[in-house]
C-alpha cells in the first residue's frame, strides 16, 4: 500500500482547503502562514509531483495572468484516492489524539 | 499603484527550464515569475534578482549532486579497485599494459603516417576544383595508363569545354645540368609550364610578378632553395642561368619552396614555349605533357569525364582516352592504385592485427582470472549493483588499462619515430596537440582498445549470480574453466596470425635472396655507368659529331689504364626503359598478320665483352666488318618469338635498317625479375645517335675500386671538362628496383617479431595462472612420486596442442597469401614445405620455451611449501 508522509499529508489537506485556487504558490503561501516558516518552492513541488504520480491529486491548467508572464497556473485538486487517504488519516488521527488536551493560545 | 513591469532574467528562465521535468516547466516557471514579481514589489528589484539567481544555482547544484556526483563517486571506486588490482598482480598488469602499449604504438605510428598522407596537395586554394588528366593509352600492342598527355589537349579543353575554367601543361625533364657562373649542378626538378600555372596552383611569389613571370620564352622561375643554392645572398631576378651548356634563361621570379606534401616538386620552371621551340613534340601523339585542369566550382568531374570521351574522338586522337582525376587522389592512389594507399593499407592491417593480438591477451587473462574477482562482484551485486553497473566497472577498468598503455605507447612512438621514418622514407613528427585529427584519432584508438579488450570480460564477469558465488557453489576454478574453450580459441587465433606472419616473412626473405642470387646472364658487379651530358630533355638535340668525338677521346684515355677492363656505350640502360617497336619490324618468313613487339637497343661492338654476355650462335657485331652497321643480334626469347630456325644469316629489318642476323645471345635479364625475359634485338649504334642521350658503361677491375674511380674522374675532367663527372654502379641501380619489396621484408620482420613477442606474453600469463591455480595438485602429484618431467608435460601439453592446431589452420592461409604475392614475379622461388615446417617449428619452439620456463618453475617447487598450510 502506498504510504503518505507527513509533508505529503500537509500538502494534500492544503489543496483540499484551497479548493479551486490550489496552485503551487498558493499552497506554499497557505502552508507557510500556518506553519509560520517560509517554505521554498522546491519543498512543495517535489512532494506534489510524487502525489500526482501516485494518483492522490489530479491537475488541470488554469488561467494565465500578466503577473506570471502570461503563463498558466497548474491547479491541483484532491482525487478520490486522495480523499480516501485523507479520511483514513483523519479517523486514525482523531482516535489517536482524542485524550490529548488542547492547548489554547492566550 | 503604478509600477513598471518587472520580469525575471531571461537566461535564468531558460536554465530553469532545463532542470524542470517536461510537463511541469510551463507552470513552475510561471510560479517563479509570480514570486519574483512579488519580491520585486515588496523588497526591491535587486533583491528579487538575487533571489532568482540563488534559486537557479540551487537547482543546478541539486542536478549535479543527483546525476553527476554519484556516478563520479562510483567511477572513483571502480578506478581505485582497478589500481589496487593492478598493483597486486604485477605480472598480469605488465603483460596486459605492455602488449596493449606495443599494439597501440603501432596504430599511433600508422595514424601519424595517414595524417601525413591525407594532407597531400591540400594547400592549394582551389584544391577542390583541381584535377589531373590521366591518359588511357592504347597503341599497337601496347596499352598503359599514363599522366603523359598531348600538347594540344590543354588549350583545346579550355576553349571547347565550358566547365573547364583554366588548364596548365607541365613538361617534366630528366636530369639536367644547370650552371650559374662556376656553379654547376645536375638538377632533376626542372619543369616547363604554361603561365597559367600560378593562376591554378598556389605557389606564392617572393620576388617577381606571377602574371608576367613566364610570359617570355627565355624566362625561368626558381624556388627559394634554388635561389640560395646558385645565387647566395644576391638578388636572382634578372640573372642568367644556363642549362646543358647551351640554353640561357633569365630568372624572372622567386617562389616560396614547394611544401613537402605536394606531389609536384619543382626547383625551376621555364616557359613551355621554350621547350616547344627546342623541339618538344606538339601533335596529338606526343604524350610528354602533364595536364592539370581547374573546373568551374560546383561542377562534377564525372560529367566532364563523360563528355571528354566523345569529345576526344572529334580531335582524331584515337589512341587516347582521357579522364580527370581529383588532385587529392593523385598522391593517394597514383594512376592505378600504386600510390600511398598500397603500403598504407598493408601496414594499417598489420598494425591492427598486432593490436588485436594484444587485446586477446587482455581478454584471456581477464576471463581466466575472473574467479579471483568473483567475491567482489557477488558482494557488489548483493549491495545493489545491477548487471549494468558491473559492466560499467569492468569497461572502465579496461579503458583505464588502455590509457596507461597509451602513455607508454606515446613514449615508444617518440623513441621509434626516427627508425620508422627511415623505413617509410617519411619525415613524420609527433605534433599531437594542435592537430585535431590526430588527437581524436588517438583518443578513439585508446577507447576502441579499451572497449574491444574489455567488452567480453565485462559481459562475462557481470553475468555472475551472486547467490551462487557467495554460497560457494561457483568456485573460482569453475569460473576459470567455464570460459576455457573460448580462451583456447583466441590463443589459436593469435598463433594463426603469428604463424602466417612468420611464413610470409620467410617467403619474402627467400624470394629476395632468390633475386639476389639469380644469374642475370651478365656480370652486374664492378660495372659503372655514366652519361656524357646527363639525361637532359627527351626532345632536346645536340651536336652528334662533337659528342661522338668526345666519347672517343674519353674511351681512348680510359683504355690506357690497365684497371679499366672495357668500355662500351648503348642507347638504353638495362633495368631502365628500353626502346620498343612493333610496326617497323620484319624478318625472313614473317607472317604479315603476326604482330610482335620487340625491345631494341643500339650498342657498340664492345657491349658483349663489357657486360660479359654469352653468345650461343654466330658472332657478335664488330667494327671490323663495315656491313655489320646494318646487321643484328637477337636474344633467345626473340628467336623463339619470331620462330626462326637457324637464324644466323637470315634477313632482318628494324626501323630504317635492313641487314642480316649475325648471331644469337643467351637470354639475360634487362628488366626486374617481375617480368619474363622479353625479345630483344641489338644493333650497332651509328655516330648520329650521339645527338640523343646515351649511356657509357665501364667495367673496372675488382681491386682498388675507389682509386679506379678517381682515375676515371681525372680522365673525364680532361676529356669532358664542361660536365661534372657523375656515375652509378649498375648493381646499386638494380637493387633499387626492388625497393618496395625490401621495405616490405623489413616491415614484415618487425611486425612478426612483435606478434611473436605479444602472443608469447599472453601464453606466459596464462600458464603462470594455471600453474598458480594447480599448485596444490602439483604438490600432491610430486608427493605421490611424479617426476618433474611429467609435471612439465602435464602443464604444457594443452598449449602445445593449441599451437599445433594453429599451424594446421595457418598453413593454407599463408600458402594462399604468399602464392598471390609471388605471382608478382615471373622468376620466383618455390614456397617449399620446408618453409612451413620451419615456421611451424619456430612458433612451437618459442611457445614451448615460454610455457616450459613457467611450468618447470612450478614443477621444481618443493611440495612441502605448497601443501604445508592445508
Amino acid at each position: 500500500m502506498k504510504t503518505i508522509s507527513r509533508r505529503e499529508e500537509q500538502i494534500l489537506i492544503a489543496i483540499w482547503n484551497l479548493k479551486e485556487s490550489a496552485y503551487l504558490l498558493a499552497i506554499k503561501n497557505h502552508l507557510s502562514k500556518i506553519m509560520e516558516t517560509d517554505w521554498s518552492v522546491g519543498a512543495i513541488h517535489k512532494p506534489l509531483m510524487k502525489l500526482e504520480k501516485e494518483g492522490f491529486v489530479e491537475s488541470y491548467m488554469g488561467e494565465a495572468t500578466a503577473k506570471r508572464g502570461g503563463r498558466s497556473k497548474k491547479i491541483y485538486q484532491v482525487s478520490k484516492l486522495g480523499l480516501a487517504a485523507l479520511k483514513t488519516i483523519k479517523k486514525e488521527h482523531d482516535v489517536l489524539w482524542a485524550k490529548f488536551p488542547v492547548i489554547k493560545k492566550a | 499603484m503604478k509600477h513598471k513591469k518587472e520580469t525575471p532574467p531571461l537566461l535564468g528562465e531558460k536554465i530553469l527550464k532545463i532542470f524542470l521535468p517536461k510537463g511541469e516547466s510551463e507552470s513552475v516557471v510561471g510560479d517563479y515569475e509570480e514570486l519574483y514579481t512579488e519580491i520585486a514589489q515588496t523588497r526591491g528589484k535587486s533583491r528579487a534578482y538575487a533571489w532568482y539567481w540563488i534559486q537557479i544555482m540551487k537547482s543546478i547544484w541539486a542536478g549535479i549532486t543527483v546525476h553527476v556526483w554519484w556516478s563520479l563517486t562510483m567511477l572513483k571506486s571502480y578506478l581505485t579497485i582497478a589500481l589496487r588490482y593492478l598493483k597486486r598482480h604485477k605480472i598480469y598488469s605488465f603483460i596486459n599494459i605492455s602488449g596493449l602499449a606495443i599494439g597501440m604504438a603501432c596504430c599511433v605510428l600508422i595514424l601519424l603516417w595517414i595524417n601525413d598522407e591525407i594532407r597531400y596537395d591540400r594547400f592549394h586554394e582551389q584544391t577542390e576544383n583541381l584535377y589531373r588528366v590521366v591518359n588511357d593509352l592504347n597503341y599497337g600492342p601496347y596499352s598503359q595508363l599514363t599522366k603523359g598527355t598531348a600538347y594540344p589537349l590543354g588549350s583545346a579543353m579550355k576553349e571547347e569545354i565550358p566547365e573547364v575554367r583554366e588548364t596548365v601543361r607541365l613538361l617534366p625533364t630528366r636530369k639536367i645540368l644547370v650552371a650559374y657562373g662556376e656553379k654547376k649542378y645536375y638538377e632533376e626538378n626542372f619543369y616547363f609550364a604554361d603561365p597559367s600555372l600560378f593562376k591554378i596552383f598556389t605557389f606564392p611569389f617572393i620576388k617577381g610578378d606571377p602574371d608576367t613571370a613566364l610570359s617570355s620564352p627565355s624566362s625561368v622561375v626558381i624556388t627559394q632553395d634554388m635561389a640560395s643554392k646558385y645565387f647566395g645572398s644576391q638578388n636572382p631576378v634578372g640573372k642568367t642561368i644556363q642549362t646543358q651548356n647551351q640554353n640561357d634563361y633569365i630568372v624572372t621570379g622567386v617562389i616560396e619552396n614547394i611544401p613537402k606534401n605536394s606531389h609536384l616538386q619543382f626547383g625551376f620552371i621555364g616557359s613551355i614555349e621554350r621547350a616547344v621551340a627546342m623541339g618538344a613534340r606538339t601533335h596529338w601523339s606526343g604524350w610528354l605533357y602533364d595536364t592539370y585542369v581547374l573546373l568551374q566550382s560546383n561542377t562534377s568531374f564525372e560529367e566532364v569525364n563523360a563528355k571528354l570521351e566523345a569529345w576526344i574522338k572529334t580531335k582524331g586522337a584515337e589512341e587516347s582516352r582521357y579522364y580527370l582525376q581529383p588532385l587529392s587522389d593523385v598522391h593517394m592512389y597514383g594512376l592505378q592504385g600504386e600510390g600511398a594507399i598500397r603500403p598504407l593499407s598493408l601496414f594499417s592491417t598489420l598494425a591492427l592485427l598486432i593490436l588485436i593480438i594484444a587485446c586477446i591477451n587482455y581478454m584471456n587473462l581477464a576471463t581466466a582470472r575472473g574467479g579471483t574477482r568473483a567475491k567482489e562482484i557477488g558482494l557488489r551485486k548483493v549491495v545493489g549493483a545491477k548487471k549494468n553497473n558491473i559492466l560499467k566497472q569492468f569497461l572502465s577498468e579496461s579503458v583505464l588499462f588502455a590509457f596507461f598503455a597509451l602513455l607508454i605507447s606515446l613514449f615508444l612512438v617518440a623513441l621509434f619515430l626516427p627508425v620508422f621514418n627511415q623505413i617509410s622514407g617519411k619525415e613524420l613528427s609527433m605534433n599531437l596537440v594542435q592537430n585535431k585529427f590526430l588527437f581524436l584519432g588517438i583518443l578513439s584508438i585508446t577507447l576502441l582498445t579499451g572497449v574491444l579488450s574489455g567488452s567480453y570480460p565485462a559481459f562475462f564477469l557481470s553475468s555472475f549470480e551472486p547467490d551462487r558465488i557467495l554460497k560457494g557453489t561457483l568456485s573460482a576454478k569453475k569460473i576459470g574453466t567455464s570460459t576455457a574453450s573460448i580462451r583456447k580459441g583466441l590463443v589459436v587465433f593469435q598463433f594463426i596470425l603469428t604463424i602466417v606472419l612468420i611464413i610470409s616473412t620467410t617467403t619474402v626473405f627467400r624470394q629476395m635472396s632468390f633475386i639476389k642470387n639469380q644469374r642475370l646472364g651478365f656480370d652486374k658487379n664492378y660495372l659503372i655507368y655514366t652519361q656524357l651530358r646527363s639525361e637532359g630533355n627527351l626532345w632536346e638535340r645536340y651536336d652528334a659529331q662533337k659528342t661522338w668525338l668526345k666519347y672517343k677521346t674519353l674511351k681512348n684515355e680510359l683504355s690506357q689504364n690497365p684497371n679499366i677492363l672495357d668500355v662500351s656505350s648503348a642507347t638504353c640502360l638495362p633495368f631502365g626503359s628500353m626502346g620498343g617497336e612493333w610496326g617497323q619490324l620484319d624478318w625472313e618468313g614473317k607472317d604479315p598478320e603476326y604482330q610482335l613487339s620487340m625491345n631494341h637497343m643500339a650498342v657498340d661492338a664492345h657491349f658483349l665483352k663489357t657486360f660479359q654476355l654469352e653468345m650461343i650462335e654466330g658472332r657478335f657485331l664488330s667494327d671490323e666488318f663495315p656491313s655489320d652497321a646494318q646487321n643484328f643480334i637477337l636474344n633467345e626469347a626473340a628467336i623463339k618469338a619470331t620462330g626462326l630456325d637457324s637464324p644466323v644469316g637470315k634477313r632482318f629489318r628494324l626501323l630504317d635498317k635492313t641487314g642480316k642476323i649475325t648471331g644469337v645471345i643467351r637470354d639475360f635479364h634487362f628488366a626486374p625479375l617481375h617480368n619474363e625475359i622479353e625479345p630483344l634485338v641489338l644493333h650497332l649504334m651509328p655516330y648520329q645517335y650521339w645527338m640523343y642521350r646515351n649511356y657509357v658503361f665501364v667495367r673496372i677491375s675488382a681491386d682498388n675500386i675507389s682509386q679506379n674511380i678517381a682515375s676515371i674522374e681525372k680522365m673525364w675532367d680532361r676529356a669532358i671538362p664542361e660536365y661534372p663527372f657523375e656515375f652509378h654502379f649498375l648493381d646499386d641501380t638494380i637493387d633499387q628496383k626492388y625497393r618496395s619489396e625490401q621495405r616490405l621484408e623489413m616491415i614484415l620482420r618487425i611486425f612478426t617479431f612483435l606478434a611473436i613477442s605479444i602472443s608469447c606474453f599472453g601464453l606466459f600469463g596464462l600458464i603462470s595462472f594455471t600453474a598458480e591455480q594447480r599448485t596444490k595438485e602439483i604438490g600432491i602429484r610430486k608427493v605421490l612420486g611424479a617426476s618433474v618431467g611429467s609435471v612439465v608435460r602435464l602443464l604444457s601439453k594443452e598449449f602445445v596442442v593449441l599451437v599445433v592446431l594453429a599451424n594446421i589452420i595457418a598453413w593454407p592461409v599463408a600458402y594462399y597469401v604468399m602464392t598471390k604475392w609471388l605471382k608478382n614475379f615471373a622468376y620466383r622461388t618455390e614456397i617449399g614445405f620446408v618453409t612451413f615446417l620451419f615456421s611451424g617449428f619456430l612458433a612451437l619452439i618459442i611457445a614451448i620455451l615460454t610455457v616450459c620456463f613457467q611450468s618447470i618453475k612450478a614443477a621444481l617447487a618443493n611440495p612441502v611449501d605448497s601443501l604445508r598450510y592445508e
